[in-house]
């Protein structure tokens, strides 16, 4: 049945290294708008929108911009996601977590090239 | 001038942010046609319907054929004990599914408005696919059989063995008895509280020991692709 690979999640992060507060936050809200399942606002979603604000957050107070930033940023993000929502199958199916991480590292460098190009 | 452009950008973002937030809360629906616009793989599988009706045909057999195996290994060791009456089925659609890899959840439109109960049974194509976990008034939350949380007694065969499917993205049955006679093709069906007895849920495909090398356990087939099913059936 697959594994479903976080691209808008590698995406925020990357975000958080390029664009203010205020802008993040339409990203964020409109990507929660988009994937939300449920008539009501669940865990989930409050963790997968809170990740690229700590992002942004660690991108400001460290000042840290550099090549290896946003992918740090994408495993601490995933590693906290998956720690956060699931960690009993976080822990039973890592297999999962690294299709899931390694895929998103590499939309997630494309997406920084492509920023860090402009 | 920059920063006259910065204040307008904030004006834009914070009305953003504004009509998002009452988006969510409360317009969520317009999330899920949005999304369902922008998948891929619903675009897919509007293009396979129209494809050709030999591609289509194929799972609706095996489907059939999983449904009419549970029916005689039924008849054979609890014929006696089956239910007369027919059960009534609320159709549903699909609106959306849970985004990421930690459970496997359909929202479907049918809620509370039309009777639909929590813990009802939910067929697509004769096959049982899962539960209803949560029920609002006008929409319901499905667990499907390929969710990690979800554990449901069943039975396999016409010996009527009993297992607990472990479901996930591979689900298996697992506690089988190890003198118990399995054979690749039996069928695995429904012997939960609070669902119809029976119900056909997948093929078993291969055994093999539990780690402890107490059980039996067993990997499983589907006629179906759980990211393609777009309408099931609820049972009242």
């Amino acid at each position: 049945m697959g594994v479903f690979i976080n691209f808008i999640l590698a995406t925020l992060i990357v975000f958080a290294f390029f664009f203010d507060i205020w802008e993040l936050l339409v990203f964020i809200l409109f990507a929660v708008f988009v994937i939300n399942w449920s008539p009501v606002m669940s865990v989930d979603i409050f963790v997968f929108a809170i990740i690229p604000i700590a992002a942004y957050a660690f991108h400001k107070v460290f000042a840290w911009t550099g090549w290896a930033a946003a992918p740090a940023a994408i495993v601490c993000g995933f590693i906290l996601l998956y720690l956060a929502i699931a960690p009993a199958a976080f822990l039973a199916s890592g297999n999962v977590f690294f299709v899931d991480l390694f895929g998103a590292l590499i939309f997630g460098g494309l997406a920084f090239l492509t920023l860090d190009l402009r | 001038m920059g920063r006259e452009r910065s204040s307008n950008n904030r004006w834009v973002s914070g009305t953003l942010i504004v009509i998002l937030l009452l988006l969510i809360f409360f317009i969520p629906s317009f999330g899920w046609t949005l999304r369902t616009w922008l998948s891929p793989a619903l675009g897919g599988l509007a293009e396979s319907n129209n494809a050709s009706a030999s591609q289509a045909d194929s799972p609706t057999l095996a489907a059939q054929n999983d449904a009419l195996q549970a029916q005689l290994a039924t008849l054979q060791t609890v014929a006696s004990q089956l239910p007369t009456s027919t059960s009534n089925t609320i159709r549903a659609m699909v609106y959306s599914r849970y985004p990421m890899n930690f459970r496997n959840e359909l929202l479907v439109n049918a809620g509370a408005n039309v009777g639909v109960t929590s813990g009802a049974a939910v067929m697509f194509q004769g096959m049982l696919i899962g539960q209803v976990q949560t029920v609002f008034e006008n929409e319901s939350l499905i667990q499907t059989i390929f969710d990690n949380n979800l554990k449901m007694p069943v039975r396999i065969g016409s010996a009527g063995t009993d297992g607990l499917l472990q479901g996930g993205a591979d689900p298996v049955v697992g506690s089988i008895a190890s003198t118990a006679a399995i054979a690749p093709g039996d069928v695995v069906y429904s012997a939960a509280p609070g669902i119809p007895y029976a119900q056909p849920i997948a093929e078993v495909v291969a055994t093999s020991t539990s780690a402890d090398s107490l059980f039996q356990q067993v990997t499983l087939s589907f006629p179906y692709d759980i990211n393609n099913v777009e309408t099931v059936l609820i049972m009242k």
